[in-house]
């Protein structure tokens, strides 16, 4: 009876040693479910809470690498929007002549190639302003608008979506809200009208503001370059004078868009940040959760140790002893 | 009383002290003996009482009995702990090793696979024309479908492994019983007649007593002859010295049952190792099993109602991403079979198995067995599909009363689930038309499902759900851990009892010895000096 429950007791002594030596080796507390149920729970719930954030700090990364370019493409816009509008000042004033006119529509004619390359940016093998047709480029021969208006959405935390791109209808279409009429010279009235199909309408009056003397419309903003570089051609100081108004139109326009889409990389910064703390938050609630007190763990076992040893010393005692030792 | 008187005492008393001499060497040669109870020559003033001058006396001593040293409350107590002990033993072996299988510490868990499946679906989404990406997808998909079907195949050979090991159980039983048999005859032989007990068989037959207890939990009673009546599941395994069988059986629905004399007594076996294994197969057949089963079937269903309404880059469409789910039939009918049965419409599927049958009167009804709700029910038509919750059975034949059948969209969940896409621009991202390689509104929807709410898990996510499975695995195998240990302290305890009752102590055996050979002596002097007497009478 003495020997069993001797045995039993060195058994649970050496149980309760083996089990801080796993706690040392494996440097968790949680070895197995049963360890902490509810504790190995939560240790998944911030296993997926760390990947996720990682997750969505890819998802936004990559989305700001796609927003800068897109906001570099739309800043090289603006640029060669802000110079053509200076050759249409140019070209319009009264000095100007054929000769000096053909000049400026050289650099004009580039300019509109230069939109229409920019409109065509590709970002890795994608059309960045072709919306959802990302495999064709969005403005065809004629800058009209080939690609479709789909919006990209990436979700950038759990249940929030950030759309990424920008289609090219929007970027450099242009329009008018509502009828505006500049005098130019000469007494010429010329009316900018919405069209039926979006984009503008622009009639050029004389001074009677009744007879037309010339009439075109443009959709987008590499449509708008042409026209000057035709006018400029053409010698056409009426239209070169009406052109003056929309591509400054036009330079706020893109410069609004691109203001969107800084706001869109600020708005990432806080989510990356956002990301990164609550990642840091899990980490450290993981830790917390499974990791072993290494300091803890190691008492627990000098102490297990020694109380190993003084019944293995009791035992021995307790055993080796009987009353017939006394009798002769 | 005359010298032969005298010569009767001595011999007389130099008998019982050697009867004594040998029961304190039985118990000593014993003393290691497990289930031995120690045995006390009971010594008695011997008859008859004569008269001698100036009063009566006895005539010596004599051995009454040997008594052995049984308390049979304790004995008892014994058998029922013991029961309890080897029921919780086995559930606690079954269940510890069930729960290293989903030890989430270690990245051979389920977690993980499942996070990757929803993070290859965002980084489709945030680039859907890169096949690169795509082609990452079906490996992360790949990956997951071999990992749950690991973890059934882990789970199933769990359950199969406790059946083989109730098998073991009965037959040592079964052995066991015959055993307790031959030494009910033995007893009976012996102590026909008088009142001495077949001490050490008796004990022997204890020893396997406890030794079945442990194994399956019983009842026992001792009739008038000596003989012990052991019944498990309330019917007779031993009675006098014939045994009956313990057997195990397999249905068809996998399950196990155990049979003693034909009759079915599984439902009533709560202790012993069988006992502990029975319920252990239930634990892990409900819990984990159920909910691995349940949680590959719903994410089957919700991404494939997804990707069926997506677009592929090469313009696919309607296509699902998972096969499956596969849907069982268990047939536990005589006059009927099911000629097809199919998943009508997906979007109703829940993932709970139902059971059809007929009342023999040409109605069937259908019943959801997880709630317990009706799901259909009408009159019977051979081949006219019955419809409910999604799933359409066809039964041909003459069902008879109680005739069912038990279809389910669990069983086969997991065992045949593959990724059903190996073409990677067929992976459904876009959601408008075909012909944009830039819309990725579908990936997006996928990729949210990862936080979505599912009615069918209890309104837990994907992800909520397994970590529920897990926790309920450790806090089974921890309960039952817990059991264990007080059940083995209770039994640790009653056996100290026993053992102060009928163990032997080494000590008091030598001191026995002591006592017992002085009076030997003694009454050898007694002998030597009434022969003297006699000498001296002799020679008057």
């Amino acid at each position: 009876m003495l020997f069993r429950r001797l045995t039993r007791s060195l058994e649970e002594s050496l149980a309760k040693l083996a089990r801080l030596n796993e706690e040392a080796a494996s440097g968790r507390r949680i070895n197995r479910p049963s360890d902490d149920a509810t504790g190995m729970g939560r240790a998944i719930a911030f296993r997926l809470a760390i990947d996720s954030a990682e997750q969505y700090r890819r998802n936004i990364d990559q989305a700001a690498g796609f927003l800068a370019y897109v906001e570099s493409a739309l800043g090289s816009a603006s640029d060669a929007l802000v110079r053509a509008k200076e050759l249409a000042l140019q070209g319009a004033t009264g000095t100007a002549s054929a000769d000096s006119r053909a000049a400026l529509a050289k650099e004009a004619r580039q300019l509109a190639e230069q939109l229409a390359a920019i409109a065509g940016s590709r970002f890795g093998d994608r059309y960045v302003f072709s919306g959802f047709r990302t495999d064709m480029p969005p403005f065809d021969q004629a800058y009209a608008y080939a690609g479709d208006d789909g919006i990209v959405n990436v979700p950038i935390d759990r249940g929030v979506l950030l759309p990424l791109n920008v289609p090219g209808s929007t970027a450099f279409g242009l329009s008018q809200e509502r009828e505006e009429t500049v005098t130019i010279s000469g007494g010429r009235i010329v009316h900018y009208l919405p069209a039926s199909g979006g984009g503008v309408a622009v009639e050029i009056r004389a001074a009677d503001d009744a007879t037309v003397l010339d009439r075109f419309g443009f959709d987008n903003a590499m449509q708008l370059a042409a026209l000057l570089a035709g006018a400029l051609e053409g010698n056409d100081s009426a239209r070169i004078e009406a052109l003056v108004k929309p591509l400054g139109g036009a330079v706020s326009h893109v410069n609004d868009v691109r203001a969107e889409m800084g706001g869109r990389r600020t708005r990432l910064d806080d989510q990356a940040k956002r990301q990164d703390d609550g990642a840091f938050a899990a980490r450290e609630a993981l830790s917390r959760t499974e990791d072993a007190d290494m300091a803890e763990v190691a008492s627990g076992i000098a102490r297990a140790d020694a109380a190993l040893e003084a019944l293995r010393l009791s035992s021995a005692r307790i055993m080796s002893q009987s009353l017939l030792d006394f009798l002769d | 009383m005359s010298l032969a008187g005298l010569f009767s005492i001595g011999r007389q008393a130099m008998a019982a002290n050697q009867t004594a001499l040998a029961a304190t060497g039985h118990n000593i040669a014993n003393a290691n003996t497990e289930g031995y109870s120690r045995k006390e020559a009971i010594l008695e003033v011997a008859g008859p009482v004569v008269p001698v001058s100036g009063g009566f006396l006895g005539t010596g001593v004599t051995v009454a009995a040997i008594r052995r040293r049984y308390d049979r409350f304790i004995q008892q107590q014994l058998f029922g702990q013991q029961a309890r002990h080897g029921g919780s033993l086995a559930l606690e072996e079954a269940l510890g090793q069930v729960e290293l299988l989903f030890n989430e510490a270690e990245t051979f868990g389920l977690s993980e696979p499942l996070r990757r499946f929803f993070f290859a679906w965002h980084n489709v989404a945030v680039d859907p024309q890169d096949i690169a990406q795509r082609a990452e997808l079906l490996r992360v998909s790949d990956d997951l479908v071999s990992v749950a079907r690991r973890k059934e195949e882990d789970l199933t050979a769990a359950v199969d492994r406790a059946g083989t090991e109730i098998t073991g159980a009965a037959e040592r039983a079964n052995g066991i019983a015959q055993e307790i048999a031959r030494l009910n005859a033995k007893i009976v032989e012996i102590e026909a007649g008088g009142t001495a007990e077949a001490g050490d068989y008796r004990d022997a037959r204890d020893k396997l007593l406890s030794e079945l207890a442990g194994l399956v939990e019983v009842d026992y009673y001792e009739d008038r002859t000596g003989a012990v009546t052991v019944t498990a599941g309330m019917r007779t395994l031993v009675a006098g010295d014939t045994a009956w069988a313990l057997s195990v059986r397999s249905g068809p629905g996998g399950e196990v049952g155990v049979f003693l004399d034909g009759a079915d007594v599984t439902g009533r076996i709560a202790g012993g190792r069988i006992g502990g294994l029975l319920a252990a197969r239930a634990e892990i057949e409900e819990g984990p099993l159920a909910s691995l089963r349940r949680l590959m079937a719903s994410l089957v269903k919700e991404v494939n109602l997804l990707h069926r309404q997506g677009i592929g880059l090469d313009g696919s469409t309607g296509l699902d991403f998972f096969t499956g789910p596969a849907l069982s039939v268990g047939d536990f009918s005589a006059g009927a079979d099911v000629t097809h049965v199919t998943i009508a419409d997906l979007s109703l599927l829940s993932p709970d198995e139902y059971e059809l049958s007929f009342d023999g009167a040409g109605n069937y009804t259908v019943r959801n067995m997880r709630t317990g709700g009706m799901a259909a029910s009408g009159a019977y038509s051979p081949g006219v599909p019955i419809v409910f919750d999604g799933i359409e059975v066809a039964v041909s034949g003459a069902p008879a009363a109680g005739d069912r059948f038990v279809v389910s969209p669990l069983e086969d969940a997991i065992r045949n689930l593959s990724v059903a896409i190996s073409d990677a621009r067929r992976v459904a991202a876009a959601s408008s038309v075909a012909g944009l390689p830039g819309d990725n509104a579908n990936a997006v929807r996928i990729a949210q499902l990862a936080d979505a709410t599912v009615g069918a898990l209890d309104g837990a996510s994907f992800s909520g759900y397994f970590e529920g499975l897990v926790t309920r695995v450790g806090l089974a195998a921890r309960r039952a851990a817990d059991t264990r240990r007080f059940d083995e302290a209770l039994l640790s305890e009653i056996e100290q009892r026993r053992e102060s009752v009928s163990g032997v102590s080494l000590d008091e055996e030598a001191a026995n010895l002591v006592r017992y050979q002085r009076a030997f002596e003694a009454a050898a002097r007694l002998v030597k000096v009434t022969d003297d007497l006699l000498e001296t009478v002799l020679g008057l």
